[in-house]
């Protein structure tokens, strides 16, 4: 009755055979937990998710890029058509004085004119008028230039009726579009330089006028040429009576104004040169293809700087090697001009080091490392792992007693989804390209693993709990890429990336970085 | 299906396979969650955090010794988990008294509910001591080390349970003896 027992002994009789059933729900919420569990380790397809979400984007950037270009090349398409038109526009400016001549000499030779213009017969009245040319030219000087402003007055002569209606409509048309799009400044620098060449013209049609004993109102009406919309009208008052006679001049009109560009073109050489200058230069700024997309691939080679070690004190002087793991990833780029290029990309990156020369104990139960190694969180239920440097136990100790067998080294890898934002300058800009390379990259730690290596035999101890979730790096490179095409061409970039705020607490001067060698294909649009 | 096979299922995710596994050790996980737990309730959240920790960690187990023993590494880790973050084990006690204090007399009677009861009344650190020491033979040095508290602490933790455990058995038996007078 009164047999007396050991407490612990009573608990452990008693509860020994003790089972209990948890409620239904308990399996219930375990199995919703293990799904969420599911959604998490989903992350990096999430990742994946986000970067088709901005291929996508660029994508659509890329085509906006793209029409936005157009536009910007449709507007130097309306000046290259407009310098065309000032071609014409030109000729009437030219003829603007030639018109004053028309005036004064219309006023003079209106029966001649009359005659000529009812005539229809323009070759008829060119050839009454060819003697004029060889009066004008032997009274002027025979250059070029005089010769075809000559030609301009001759031609303006002949066809007064036709050149001033035509010229109407040609100032008409400039008048409109100096209305309309801002691009005719261009027309009106065309004008101006015209105007500046109109001084030579001045001279020379007033020796011209002096022939003609009409050198007074010549200049006057040349001084008048900035009026020329009203001369115009004037013209047309003038015209006006001969309005019949315009309407049946109007069919050759166009072949007149074909036959003095040629002659004007020589007066305007210089300008239509510049002109085409300026249409190569846009032209060349079409064919620039701003955006690029580059899938690539890199071996990437970690290590740090400096004696010191992110995993714990004692392996400071522990030699390290550094792993070659894989990069691969994409980057989009805009061609801001020629030689500057901003990109962004994404990319998924492993790392990893060993610190060698590590005494490893396989211990069960809770072993002290956890307590020794402070930068290690152990998540392994089974097998405890005690880390000590080999070093400081081979110096302390007896070498003997340090089973060489149990000696290998800690494998610390850890994985980041990388974005980085760069500069890229181009140095050589040829088939084979050479650029430099700067920027800085934002870190995502998406793995974080440390194992134990002896013998071949890799164990997890864990992970390391001073790497910070988000970090960043330095990023130096060179960049060769092979021009296959305009479009399309072949990158070689090695790029060295400081990496600045990867581990919280480390000890010594740890300073981690990787080398890439990053290889792939650029898709330029 | 082998538990060896289960295991290997569990590792890919399976979720039936995970059911089953649940099935065979959740009555007696659940007994330790009672154990070291305040009240049923409370049980059943570790139960339920346990079996998380284990579908997740299942591929690091590598075969090395027994599954119900890792199992039940697991679940008495994650009960002491919640205890450790609250910080409880601050006070120390060192004074022990002997050994031979804790006999107790005539326990046939008393239940084990009653005794379950009593455990889960205790102070949260005694009740972790008591259990870890007594019903789940961790040592001292093992328990000052899993629950980050000195040795000395331990025992001393362990003494106090004892004691207020043994006073409850004695008033239950005067209970039962008013009872049955």
């Amino acid at each position: 009755m009164s047999e007396k027992k050991h407490i612990d002994r009573v608990f452990q009789e008693k509860l020994k055979d003790f089972e209990a059933i948890p409620d239904d729900a308990v399996w219930e919420n375990i199995k919703s937990e293990l799904e969420k569990e599911k959604d998490n380790d989903k992350v990096i397809p999430i990742w994946w998710r986000y970067a088709g979400v901005a291929a996508v984007l660029l994508l659509f950037l890329t085509i906006g890029g793209l029409m936005l270009n157009d536009n910007t090349n449709s507007a130097p398409e309306i000046e290259v058509v407009d310098t065309e038109n000032t071609s014409p526009s030109e000729n009437s400016d030219l003829k603007n004085p030639s018109d004053a001549i028309q005036e004064s000499l219309g006023l003079e030779l209106d029966s001649n004119l009359n005659e000529s213009v009812a005539s229809e017969n323009n070759v008829s009245t060119q050839s009454a008028q060819e003697t004029n040319i060889n009066n004008i030219n032997n009274a002027s000087n025979n250059t070029p230039n005089s010769v075809s402003n000559a030609n301009n007055i001759i031609d303006d002569k002949t066809n007064i009726a036709s050149t001033t209606s035509s010229n109407k409509h040609l100032d008409n048309e400039a008048l409109t579009n100096n209305n309309v799009s801002p691009v005719n400044n261009s027309n009106i620098e065309s004008h101006n330089e015209i105007y500046k060449s109109n001084p030579d013209d001045e001279s020379q049609i007033s020796t011209l006028a002096e022939t003609s004993q009409k050198a007074s109102e010549l200049q006057n009406n040349n001084e008048n040429n900035a009026e020329d919309l009203n001369d115009i009208k004037i013209d047309e008052n003038v015209i006006d009576d001969s309005a019949i006679v315009i309407v049946q001049n109007e069919t050759s009109q166009d072949t007149n104004t074909e036959d003095t560009t040629p002659s004007d073109s020589l007066t305007i050489e210089a300008e239509i040169a510049k002109i085409e200058d300026i249409k190569n230069i846009i032209e060349e700024e079409k064919d620039l293809n701003r955006w690029s997309i580059s899938p690539n691939v890199a071996p990437v080679y970690f290590n740090s700087l400096g004696n010191g070690s992110s995993i714990d004190e004692q392996f400071n002087n522990n030699s390290k090697t550094g792993e070659i793991n894989m990069s691969y990833g994409v980057t989009g780029s805009y061609a801001i001009n020629e030689k500057l290029v901003v990109r962004a990309g994404i990319n998924k990156v492993n790392l990893g080091y060993n610190t060698n020369d590590i005494l490893i104990l396989e211990t069960t139960g809770k072993g002290p490392s956890s307590a020794l190694l402070s930068n290690i969180t152990e998540n392994n239920y089974e097998d405890h792992v005690s880390l000590v440097s080999a070093r400081s136990v081979v110096l302390e100790q007896n070498s003997n007693i340090v089973n060489t067998s149990n000696v290998g080294s800690i494998n610390q890898t850890l994985g980041f989804v990388e974005i980085p934002v760069e500069l890229q300058y181009s140095l050589l800009n040829t088939k084979l390209g050479i650029n430099v390379i700067g920027g800085f990259s934002s870190f995502f730690l998406s793995e974080n693993e440390l194992r134990s290596e002896v013998n071949g035999n890799s164990t997890l101890i864990g992970e390391a709990n001073n790497v910070n979730d988000i970090s960043y790096s330095a990023n130096f490179g060179l960049g060769l890429n092979y021009n296959f095409s305009k479009s399309f061409n072949f990158n070689l970039e090695p790029i060295f990336k400081y990496q600045i705020n990867t581990f919280s607490n480390t000890s010594g001067s740890f300073n981690p970085y990787f080398i890439g060698f990053y290889t792939g294909f650029s898709f330029k649009f | 299906m082998s538990l060896e096979q289960l295991i290997v299922k569990c590792k890919k995710n399976d979720t039936k396979a995970q059911g089953e596994l649940y099935r065979l050790f959740s009555s007696k996980l659940f007994t330790i969650c009672l154990k070291y737990s305040r009240n049923h309730a409370e049980a059943q959240d570790n139960l339920q955090d346990a079996f998380v920790t284990i579908f997740k960690k299942i591929a690091q187990y590598k075969g090395k010794g027994s599954f119900e023993g890792w199992v039940k590494r697991i679940t008495i880790n994650t009960a002491l988990q919640c205890y450790r973050t609250k910080g409880v084990f601050s006070i120390v006690n060192e004074d022990i008294p002997d050994d031979s204090v804790w006999d107790v007399e005539d326990t046939d009677g008393i239940s084990m509910d009653y005794l379950l009861r009593i455990i889960q009344e205790l102070p949260d650190r005694y009740r972790l001591v008591f259990n870890l020491y007594v019903l789940d033979d961790y040592s001292h040095k093992e328990i000052a080390n899993m629950l980050e508290i000195s040795q000395g602490t331990s025992k001393s933790n362990l003494a106090r349970a004892r004691e207020i455990l043994k006073k409850k058995i004695e008033v239950y038996k005067d209970e039962q003896k008013l009872q049955s007078l």
